[in-house]
């Protein structure tokens, strides 16, 4: 099979999203489209999943609006007024996207920081931007924020996800629960109905979605803002190029204040009808990846480097026969790369070899470590070493696919201010 | 036993911790189910010629977290063993909820919800984390042996609801990216919190612990305690806690009994103990 027929054999395998549905997204809010994705979606379709508790927990598109609703009408009976700022120091799960989906719908600004940050940089980042409100993943992230209590004037309540731990903190007036956050969400929507969709409607497309830090190479980090459109717009790009399509896993596990992230799982995955996936801890993140073979992954090249490193540890650790057929196959696919790399024929005894290898080793390994599915591969953050490039070449990774997307937020807004 | 984690279908059934407020597997639907009252009484424990304890009394009230306390060989772990029945005292009356419970061996113990951990971990080495928790939890089976080996459907829906109970724990006590690992392969802190896993996996009323801080890092101490704290507090949990270590003794416990050479020399709370002559000459000797 030629290079092309493969290519048209894996783009007749996606269900694409319609012409007309990718043409008009720029002119919607994302929490627009997601009302439009649920009433198309409905509550067959997948929309996130999250294992937790040992089992993958599946929202439907319509649970994901539900929920996003109740965030954004809680938010509303707080008293967030449109074009408020509101902080997200929140790890990968689908409170991130409810927290976030729902503020953009009543007309909040996102901020979404990175929960490893010390203390005092959240606290310099919220008061820049004078966050009204903050949603904080749990206890550490509270007690980040109650021992600068006095330095955020301008935060009315923060919001915490996981409730652990959190027991002795009832009392305090500035805290509430996500949980009852959506209480609040709902009680007011059951007396106000048409509040939300008034608010929702009233979003245009060129209000800013979000704030994100940039890298801070040059300096103290920037706040680059970013439009409903602009999203809409790179979204819209990337599903029209990448081989992706309605219910693809992706596997989201980068920090939800870096740039791919946001764009992946918030922007592409809600355009697209992407399938958005939260592994369990960051601990479990490989062996998750794996139970769900996600069909196309951006990460950063430390992933890789980590996920080749725990490869030789594995093999080395197996037994012979197991030692001697990846060795083999490994010796088959080097000498592979390196002819196909100087542009040089590969004999047919070589190509018989590589098909056994393939067949034998390389697939089996691609499944275990749940890289079978990949349509496409990128990878992101620094340059990966060429070493690991050619490591995942000889196993089978198509290396054609993996792009770096260096500085992509100063990249994007530099092109979107030209 | 059988590893449920490949079969267990994707299902939202469960709600979300966020959305839930908070995980409930310790809170019983009635108050009186976790109840826990342990009364021991002139326990007097003698090996040959040595008196290991003379005239013990010591009681343990519900949601309490009592400390036992004490120089090397004062007694402690011997009188753990008492109460869990692996060691019978001669003279003694030990009462669980008022029944007695002095010659009861230790599998009736963990039915009727006393559950232990131990001083030197006591683990199948060779099991997963998750086989070793299911087999803490036997107590609650329901199925024969019969009923298991033919891996029936009531074994099968029963085996799913206890490793939603076990899901839960792990949960708690943050050990999901091990659930599936080998325990002899885990780092000492983590079999000891895995060791804490199995005891609760018995959702026991009263939790006995053997110098849980032995041996494990600053940082695993402290989430020892942190895990300690939230049982007691949150869930009302009754423990008994022997432990070397004062000053995490000193901060988490209610009550603490003071044992030198098999005899009760004090009772009372963190302060009183900590001033108590006696206590001070059994750890530093006679200064006077």
């Amino acid at each position: 099979m030629s290079g092309q027929q493969k290519l048209n054999a894996i783009n007749n395998n996606i269900e694409h999203i319609d012409e007309e549905s990718l043409s008009s997204l720029v002119r919607f809010t994302l929490p627009q489209i997601l009302l439009r994705q649920a009433e198309k979606l409905g509550s067959d379709r997948i929309a996130l999943r999250e294992k937790a508790y040992g089992i993958w927990q599946t929202y439907s598109w319509r649970d994901y609006f539900r929920y996003a609703k109740l965030v954004g009408m809680g938010l509303f009976a707080l008293g967030l007024k449109r074009g408020e700022k509101v902080g997200l120091i929140i790890e990968n799960n689908p409170e991130w996207l409810f927290s976030e989906l729902g503020a953009q719908s009543v007309g909040g600004v996102v901020l979404p920081l990175f929960p490893t940050s010390a203390a005092k940089q959240l606290v310099k980042m919220l008061n820049r931007v004078e966050a009204a409100y903050i949603f904080a993943q749990d206890q550490k992230q509270v007690d980040k924020l109650l021992a600068y209590r006095e330095d955020l004037p301008h935060t009315r309540c923060v919001i915490y996800t996981d409730p652990t731990g959190m027991r002795t903190y009832r009392d305090n007036p500035w805290l509430i629960s996500f949980s009852q956050l959506l209480d609040l969400g709902g009680e007011l929507d059951n007396e106000q109905l048409d509040l939300f969709n008034t608010a929702l409607w009233e979003g245009n497309p060129d209000d800013i979605a979000l704030m994100l830090m940039t890298s801070g190479a040059t300096g103290e980090p920037k706040l680059a803002m970013l439009s409903h459109s602009n999203i809409t717009d790179m979204a819209s790009r990337w599903i029209k190029t990448a081989p992706i399509g309605i219910g693809d896993n992706w596997i989201s596990f980068t920090p939800t204040a870096w740039f791919i992230d946001q764009i992946w799982s918030v922007g592409i995955a809600l355009c697209g009808g992407l399938i958005g996936n939260f592994p369990e801890t960051a601990e479990t993140a490989v062996e998750d990846c794996r139970e769900i073979g996600p069909t196309v992954i951006i990460t950063s090249s430390g992933f890789w480097e980590d996920l080749a490193s725990i490869i030789r540890i594995e093999i080395n650790n197996s037994g012979f026969i197991k030692r001697r057929l990846y060795n083999l196959s490994q010796d088959i696919g080097r000498e592979i790369v390196d002819l196909e790399s100087e542009k040089k024929r590969v004999s047919a005894r070589l190509k018989t070899l590589r098909w056994l290898s393939t067949l034998i080793v390389s697939r089996p390994l691609l499944d275990r470590i749940g890289c079978l599915n990949f349509r496409v591969a990128y990878t992101e953050g620094h340059p990966i070493s060429p070493k690991v490039i050619q490591f995942f070449r000889a196993n089978g990774l198509n290396p054609k696919q993996c792009y770096e997307t260096v500085g992509a937020i100063e990249k994007t807004v530099g092109i979107l201010t030209v | 036993m059988h590893n449920l984690g490949d079969r267990v279908k994707v299902t939202n059934n469960h709600k979300m911790k966020a959305f839930s407020g908070e995980p409930n597997i310790f809170t019983p639907t009635r108050p009186e189910e976790s109840q826990a009252e342990l009364k021991v009484e002139n326990l007097t424990l003698k090996f040959g010629g040595i008196t290991a304890l003379n005239k013990i009394d010591l009681s343990a009230h519900n949601g309490e977290l009592i400390s036992i306390i004490g120089p090397n060989g004062a007694g402690k772990t011997t009188l753990l063993n008492c109460i869990a029945g692996h060691d019978t005292a001669r003279e003694a009356r030990i009462s669980f909820n008022g029944k007695d419970i002095t010659h009861l061996s230790t599998h009736h113990l963990a039915k009727i919800g006393i559950g232990r951990t131990y001083q030197n971990i006591e683990l199948f080495q060779s099991m997963t984390v998750l086989s070793n928790m299911m087999l803490a939890r036997h107590a609650h089976y329901k199925y024969n042996v019969g009923q298991a080996s033919l891996f029936l459907k009531n074994v099968r829906n029963e085996e799913v609801r206890h490793r939603e109970v076990l899901e839960e724990l792990i949960d708690f006590l943050e050990i999901e990216s091990i659930r599936k690992e080998i325990v002899g392969s885990l780092p000492y802190g983590m079999r000891k919190r895995v060791e804490l896993g199995c005891a609760l996996a018995l959702q026991p009323k009263l939790l006995m612990l053997d110098e849980p801080f032995a041996g494990i890092t600053l940082e695993e101490k402290e989430d020892m305690v942190r895990f300690l704290v939230e049982l007691n507090e949150a869930w009302n949990q009754t423990i008994i806690l022997v432990e070397h270590n004062l000053s995490m003794v000193m901060s988490i416990s209610k009550r603490v009994a003071v044992l030198d050479f098999g005899v009760k020399i004090a009772e009372g709370s963190p302060d009183f103990v900590q001033n108590h002559p006696q206590v001070i000459k059994a750890y530093l000797g006679d200064v006077s």
